[in-house]
């Protein structure tokens, strides 16, 4: 089945043609929605909620650009959305600021790369890796960011500065990257 | 989406791996969302769900038939020998029969405690957690048992930490349960072996209630631990631990909603003689005036009745969800007889408990049951307590709209009731309270829409149709009388 015709098909509701979609683009809009959920049954809760999202408006595609970033964009709007439903976010970026963090090379469990690097960014505090997942990776910008979560821009840019200089520090002692740098979360100055 | 002129080459190289990363879901994803997105394929769903609920109102009915012909001796004792706390296992005997169990069972308690202190214990034992980290599951948020831990910390050559339990049973079957942890550092911070005495040993013993002084135990003892000497590796397995604790009251509340509702009903009742019933000579009754007529139809018709309740839903999934609370009912019907000008001696036969055969046992009569010059409605009326347990399951659902059937059994005290007894003769309505069961079943089936208002509430309409399942009489009674309501309920729920 071509795109063509598993898109036409999806818009008048037939459901192998929507079934074929799914099948296409599932595996990745989990591992997104992996990036920003707490578990893999909260990450299937948002891939769910997110598809349904994609074929009740599916009739607006207009074929400006690949139909996977239409989707993409979709599951993490509903991502975000989700984390705002839950609170968890909002607790999570006010009680992260001033804290002395250090990781020790032995606390990061060994695992693969893609995965490896992804397992390691979600072994950042929530807030931080909300940041990070939608500033470095999705493409949002500070402003776009603190629209989105209803924090201030400031914010967006001093907890992405915080959650790279984390995350740097496990890839480097995770031997994922070659970048010594020094460790200091609680005085980073914002960047970016 | 605006997208940033500037990326530098962490972000690319985040980026460019992570865009390979996949994860397959689950089947039950997409069936959830071909669920949601076609509703009207839901029919073979709804009939399981209605096969299912006609089966729990029949094992309902038979289940009070059966309790009632138990003979009680032929019930076996069950009996559990836990005085020995060595033996590896608990002893129960079921009549005869003697049953071995193995005493090992992870306790919810220390589970609770374990996943408590699991940031903690990932923290400090990096190879025992390769173990239990898979691919697909994050570490932190799912439970570990004592038994894995067993398995994994005992992996670990370098940093050896042993839970280890002793005499563990459920707390539900032994209140002399004990837990005893031992946490054995024999590495400091460089991973050189210390000497033995610098080995940290703490035994902690607790009852049912003791939970507290366990965790308070354990926090000490880490608190204590020599080898973490760093106050920023101590900051951050505090924050560590915290960030990834579970927030249990959250949980607790996730998927969980009150309801308020009011059901206006017509109500009646089924009406039959039971098996022990027999006619009775009207040459038995003693007062002659009572021998004029047999064999009258009771005049009888339904009346209002109503249930208010407030309760509590769980959600169970996508579509179903359990749903209990507390439920106030009214019953009534209506029997129309003549009220007497004075009280007529009459009897009542009654099946005697104990001994066999039915006798007449004597009653003043104030009303006749035949329609006459003193016409009287009499409310045959109870006032229940209840606490509805059941099942709703969502039939069809949109944005606004979702359309749902259940089912409740309702346990059921009857807090207070008029009874009009007929006479033996069938001539006479005697009130005998004592006749009434206190405590009664009933079951409900109903079908509602539930509209979501900006608000967030849900408004409930449907009709129900509510059943009891016990007669209104004790056996006594040689009639059994079931009641029944018609009604339409109204309500609201809103997520807790």
């Amino acid at each position: 089945m071509t795109e063509e015709q598993m898109l036409a098909g999806s818009i008048k509701n037939n459901a192998s043609a929507q079934e074929e979609l799914y099948n296409r683009f599932s595996p990745r809009m989990l591992g997104v929605c992996y990036r920003f959920a707490k578990n893999r049954e909260d990450a299937e809760d948002m891939l769910q909620e997110g598809f349904i999202k994609v074929f009740t408006q599916l009739h607006q595609y207009r074929n400006e650009g690949a139909l996977e970033g239409w989707i993409r964009r979709i599951v993490v709007h509903t991502c975000i959305n989700i984390l705002k439903k839950n609170k968890k976010f909002a607790d999570s970026v006010d009680i992260i600021h001033a804290k002395s963090l250090h990781i020790r090379e032995d606390m990061i469990p060994s695992i693969m790369q893609a995965k490896q690097v992804v397992e390691c960014i979600r072994l950042l505090p929530l807030g931080y890796r909300t940041v990070l997942n939608l500033y470095a990776i999705e493409g949002f910008s500070h402003r776009e960011i603190g629209h989105l979560l209803d924090i201030e821009e400031s914010t967006s840019r001093s907890q992405y500065t915080r959650a790279k200089a984390m995350l740097e520090d496990i890839l480097v002692k995770r031997n994922i990257i070659q970048k010594p740098r020094k460790v200091n979360y609680g005085n980073a100055a914002s960047s970016s | 989406m605006e997208q940033e002129f500037y990326r530098d080459e962490f972000e690319q190289l985040l980026k460019d791996t992570t865009d390979d990363f996949k994860m397959y879901p689950s089947r039950k994803v997409w069936h959830s969302i071909y669920n949601d997105l076609h509703p009207d394929r839901k029919w073979p769903s709804l009939a399981v769900c209605l096969l299912l609920l006609t089966i729990i109102l029949y094992v309902g009915v038979t289940n009070n038939n059966a309790i009632s012909h138990q003979n009680k001796n032929n019930i076996p004792a069950v009996s559990l020998n836990r005085n020995d706390k060595n033996q590896p296992y608990v002893e129960t005997k079921i009549g005869q029969a003697v049953k071995y169990s193995a005493r090992s069972v992870v306790i919810p308690a220390a589970v609770a405690l374990v996943d408590q202190f699991a940031p903690l214990y990932l923290a400090e034992k990096p190879q025992a957690t390769k173990n239990i980290i898979t691919e697909e599951v994050n570490v932190i948020s799912d439970e570990i048992n004592i038994a894995g831990l067993e398995k994994s910390a005992t992996s670990s050559r370098d940093n050896t930490t042993s839970f280890t339990t002793g005499n563990r049973t459920k707390s539900s079957v032994t209140t002399a349960g004990a837990v005893t942890a031992d946490i054995k550092s024999n590495t400091n911070e460089d991973g050189n072996e210390r000497p033995v005495d610098g080995t940290s040993t703490a035994s902690i013993t607790y009852g049912t209630t003791g939970k507290t002084a366990l965790k308070q135990e354990l926090t000490n003892l880490l608190a204590g631990k020599s080898d973490i000497k760093d106050t920023r590796e101590r900051e951050w397995i505090e924050d560590f631990a915290f960030y990834n604790k579970k927030n249990t009251s959250k949980k607790l509340l996730r998927g969980l909603s009150s309801q308020f509702y009011v059901t206006p009903s017509v109500g009646y009742r089924v009406r039959f003689q039971n098996r022990a019933f027999k006619s009775v000579d009207n040459s038995l009754v003693t007062n002659a005036a009572s021998r004029s007529s047999t064999g009258s139809a009771l005049i009888q018709q339904a009346a209002m009745n109503m249930e208010a309740g407030m309760g509590v839903i769980k959600d169970l999934g996508k579509n179903l969800r359990f749903k209990t609370g507390l439920q106030f009912n009214y019953t009534d019907y209506l029997t129309y007889a003549q009220k007497l000008d004075h009280s007529t001696q009459t009897s009542v036969a009654v099946v005697n408990q104990g001994a066999a055969g039915v006798s007449l046992e004597p009653y003043n009569a104030d009303y006749a049951h035949i329609p006459g010059k003193n016409n009287s409605k009499l409310h045959n009326k109870t006032i229940q307590l209840s606490i509805p347990l059941g099942m709703d399951y969502k039939i069809v659902s949109n944005r606004v709209l979702n359309w749902y059937v259940g089912a409740t059994v309702q346990p059921t005290f009857v807090t207070r009731g008029n009874s009009y007894l007929l006479s033996s003769d069938n001539n006479y309505l005697v009130e005998d309270q004592a006749m009434i069961h206190k405590w009664n079943l009933n079951g409900a089936l109903e079908t509602f829409v539930s509209i979501k208002t900006k608000s967030g509430t849900f408004i409930n309409l449907g009709p129900q149709f509510r059943y009891q399942l016990f007669s209104t009489y004790t056996k006594s009674y040689l009639f059994t009388e079931k009641p029944y309501n018609i009604g339409f309920k109204i309500g609201f729920s809103r997520a807790l």
